[in-house]
């Protein structure tokens, strides 16, 4: 199993420089111009042409494409055009809001998920079955932003309970960092829910038909013992699936719920990048945010091996 | 077990990394002003590094030598007074005695000469001073500017508020060289102003707090000149650029004052009983402007008439929102009441289709697709955009709407195969030589056939001593401009400003300044 971390590992890196490559030969072709997006419309030409040239962009793409990459087989990710800062700590400062957003969403995500779909499959076509295909219904149907916005007047403007945007450092204010946090949370954290919900519930149905689920029950099993233990753990290796899925998109920024709450993590900071042409910050960006899907999957597939042991790593 | 353990130790160090990088990252008077600011400062506030820093912030903490007032007359700050020779070659400004900057040194002269020594290197408008040949220290609060031509505009060029000239300590000067200020280097924004940079994190929130040394500018507070009251004890600048949630912390009580809404929100603003809105105007000035270089307009001059002919100022400004929060107003970029401003423009937009139409019919135009190009993200203008494209559909001009985001919109303007008009907006408060930008691509380039006498009357106009004359001169750019339809000024569109019920400011511009912004007993 090392050996299988060990070469998933190292195969994360030439997938991490084809990402780099890409990133860079779309920045490229993308159109709009860097130095325009910097300093204004009315900005002398003269001053337009001193900073392309500041920047490396009078450079023929080759060049440029070369000189970007050797600093990053270094594992130097450049320097962003706008704020003259490396683009590593500029990713690090917005990494921990957006882990923390997350890791919340999906705590949410899975703390309903779970239980709903679990319910909703063994109580099939009862009331709670039809209820929970609404609350499914509703959560896939909503795009985030909206329910966010929507929490937004109800708990910040309405009721003056919750704060309407920021951000703060839990080890600043916890209580206070939960309070930005919670918002924002469910509005990724209810979508997400419904997502996996809905495929804890079909994958439960699918489970319950097996033959050895009557066995087990033949064995005069407890109820609850046969739907935890023998159909809820074999139905684990689809909802992990969905919940690692859940997990990248989280990661990789959940641009309009960032926006909207005027929150700084990573899915801002590529939309902004985007925004000015700030080439360095958009490709290292998705350098790293490669990087931190490819540790989910990995994750992901460790834990399929934790949880069925059929599965082998060699 | 074995794998157990492992699997448990890389979740471990996959939320430990997480949660040490959340450790990692510590990159009427008194009160605290939270303000809900409409951008992200991303630069140092000496604004003369580039073009799109707020001068409403960067005053807070860098001063000018003169700036506005409300008449749009250059006002002292720094300087105490100033006069020229008879022909407006030299220029001597007296600097105010007894003002200190943050460090506690005092204000000199030389402060002053290498700040501008700084400005004409580097300085986003140091294109407009080309006529200054030389400066002098005559002693520490005399300066004297030399010019090689008459420059009767040199101290309203001087009082311009977004990227214009600020001073400094020399010592400043010389730490930076060509460097630009980065906003995060606090302890270098050292300035005269009303309030120091205390403490930043960029994504959060800007923290300044009043300046105690602070000697305010004499007189009546006037737009961006007369007193500086400082009436809070800090002020912090959130920069929350989503409108809605802009709106939304305001009316939750988060801020206490916001820039810059959309005009979609000012009857939201007006209704709510907790917030009051204020527009401020003149904010923003609405134009289209023809491709003079290639394509189907560039050598019709009767098709460019036709557009004009065709153009209902009133249908197109009704799209900036509700009427209190926008004026017709075709002169190029001036207010009514400043020197430069006069109606000759306005006669030419006589809304006519059936004139519109005949001028098509006389013109060499063939049912070619013309293309109207709109930036999506500067909200004015685009807005324009869709009542152009319809106006002209109804004079029969075949007419295809581009929208494209600021930087691709950026990147076009130079394009001239690409675009045949497009829709653009900019600022009211310019300086005379600003209007040389009509004339010019972003390139630098005079547009193809563009009336010669144009540069004569705008050197008239920058720098003859005779006020008369100048304004005579005005006139005639101004009529060039309209009959030789290089671009269509229809008007003025306000920025909104609300704030909490509790807040009150002066002066009588309604945009607040924020060193004049208190809190209602």
């Amino acid at each position: 199993m090392e050996k299988y971390i060990i070469r998933r590992l190292l195969i994360m890196i030439p997938t991490m420089l084809i990402v780099g490559i890409f990133a860079f030969l779309i920045v490229q072709l993308t159109p709009g111009d860097p130095t325009a997006a910097f300093l204004g419309p009315d900005a002398p030409p003269e001053q337009a042409e001193e900073l392309r040239v500041q920047l490396g962009l009078d450079q023929p793409i080759h060049v440029q494409f070369y000189n970007w990459f050797s600093q990053v087989l270094r594992g130097n990710l450049g320097t962003s055009f706008h704020r003259r800062q490396p683009v590593t700590s500029m990713f690090l400062r917005a990494l921990p809001p957006t882990l923390l957003l997350a890791s919340l969403s999906c705590f949410i995500a899975i703390f309903i998920a779970l239980p709903a779909g679990l319910i909703a499959s063994v109580k099939k076509n009862s009331l709670a079955d039809k209820l929970f295909s609404i609350f499914v219904l509703v959560g896939l149907g909503t795009p985030n932003f909206w329910l966010g916005m929507i929490l937004v007047i109800v708990f910040s403007v309405g009721l003056n309970w919750l704060p309407v945007q920021g951000f703060v450092l839990p080890q600043e204010n916890l209580l206070l960092s939960l309070k930005h946090l919670l918002l924002p949370s469910i509005s990724l954290g209810y979508p997400a829910a419904a997502f996996i919900a809905r495929m804890t519930r079909s994958s439960m149905l699918e489970v319950l038909k097996e033959q050895y689920i009557t066995t087990a029950r033949g064995k005069g099993l407890k109820e609850r013992k046969v739907i935890i233990k023998h159909a809820f753990r074999n139905s684990l290796s689809e909802i992990l699936t969905v919940i690692g899925i859940v997990i990248v998109s989280l990661l990789s920024g959940s641009v309009a719920v960032e926006l909207l709450f005027n929150y700084p993590g990573v899915g801002r900071l590529v939309v902004n990048a985007v925004f000015r042409r700030d080439y360095p910050v958009i490709q290292g960006s998705l350098i790293l945010i490669a990087f931190f899907i490819l540790l989910v999957n990995l994750i992901i597939d460790l834990l399929y091996g934790y949880i069925d042991p059929r599965i082998r790593y060699e | 077990m074995k794998r157990t353990g492992l699997i448990i130790i890389l979740i471990c160090l996959f939320l430990i990394s997480g949660s040490q990088m959340v450790l990692a990252i510590d990159g009427q008077d008194g009160g605290v002003l939270n303000v809900g600011y409409h951008i992200q400062l991303e630069d140092g506030l000496d604004v003369m590094a580039t073009t799109n820093v707020r001068d409403d912030i960067a005053q807070m903490v860098f001063e000018p030598l003169v700036t506005y007032n409300a008449e749009f007359l250059p006002t002292p700050i720094l300087a105490e007074d100033w006069s020229s020779n008879e022909d407006a070659t030299e220029w001597t400004v007296y600097i105010r005695e007894g003002v200190n900057f943050h460090d506690g040194e005092e204000l000199i002269a030389a402060d002053v000469s290498a700040s501008f020594s700084r400005f004409m290197s580097m300085g986003g408008r140091r294109h407009e001073f080309e006529l200054v040949e030389d400066w002098e220290v005559i002693d520490d609060y005399t300066i004297e500017f030399y010019m090689e031509d008459s420059y009767a505009t040199f101290m309203e060029d001087l009082s311009m508020i977004s990227a214009g000239f600020v001073v400094m300590p020399e010592w400043l000067v010389e730490e930076l060289g060509d460097d630009w200020l980065d906003i995060e280097d606090v302890n270098l924004h050292v300035g005269t102003g009303p309030y120091k940079l205390e403490e930043i994190d960029r994504e959060v929130e800007y923290r300044f707090i009043k300046f105690e040394d602070y000697k305010s500018p004499p007189g009546e507070s006037s737009g961006f000149a007369g007193e500086r009251h400082q009436f809070v004890d800090e002020i912090v600048i959130e920069p929350i650029p989503e409108d809605a949630t802009r709106s939304a912390a305001l009316f939750a009580g988060e801020v206490d004052l916001t820039t810059e809404h959309p005009g979609d929100d000012y009857y939201r603003l007006v209704n709510e009983p907790s917030t009051q809105v204020e527009p401020y105007m003149p904010g923003l000035r609405v134009y289209l402007k023809f491709n003079l270089m290639d394509g189907i307009f560039a050598e019709d001059h009767t098709l460019r008439r036709a557009v004009r002919a065709a153009m209902d100022l009133e249908q197109i400004m009704a799209t900036q929102g509700p009427e209190e929060l926008w004026r017709i107003n075709t002169v190029p970029r001036f207010q009514e009441g400043q020197w430069m401003w006069n109606d000759v423009t306005s006669d030419y937009y006589v809304n006519d289709l059936e004139l519109a139409e005949y001028l098509v019919e006389a013109s060499d135009y063939d049912g070619e697709t013309i293309t109207l190009m709109s930036n999506t993200d500067w909200e004015n203008p685009a807005r324009t955009a869709p009542v152009i494209q319809e106006l002209l559909q109804d004079i029969g001009l075949n007419v295809e709407l581009r929208n494209v985001e600021t930087a691709t919109f950026f990147d076009l303007w130079t394009n001239f195969d690409e675009w045949d008009i497009k829709t653009s907006a900019g600022g009211s408060e310019v300086s005379v030589s600003y209007l040389d930008g009509s004339s010019r691509t972003r390139d630098g380039e005079r547009w193809a056939n563009w009336p010669p006498e144009w540069d004569y009357y705008l050197n008239v106009a920058q720098q003859s001593p005779d006020m008369e004359r100048r304004q005579e001169a005005i006139s005639q750019i101004y009529r060039i401009s309209i009959e030789h339809v290089g671009e269509l000024y229809f008007g003025e569109t306000s920025l909104l400003y609300g704030a909490q019920d509790n807040i009150g400011y002066i002066p009588d511009w309604p945009i607040p300044d924020f060193w004049n912004v208190y809190f209602k007993q």
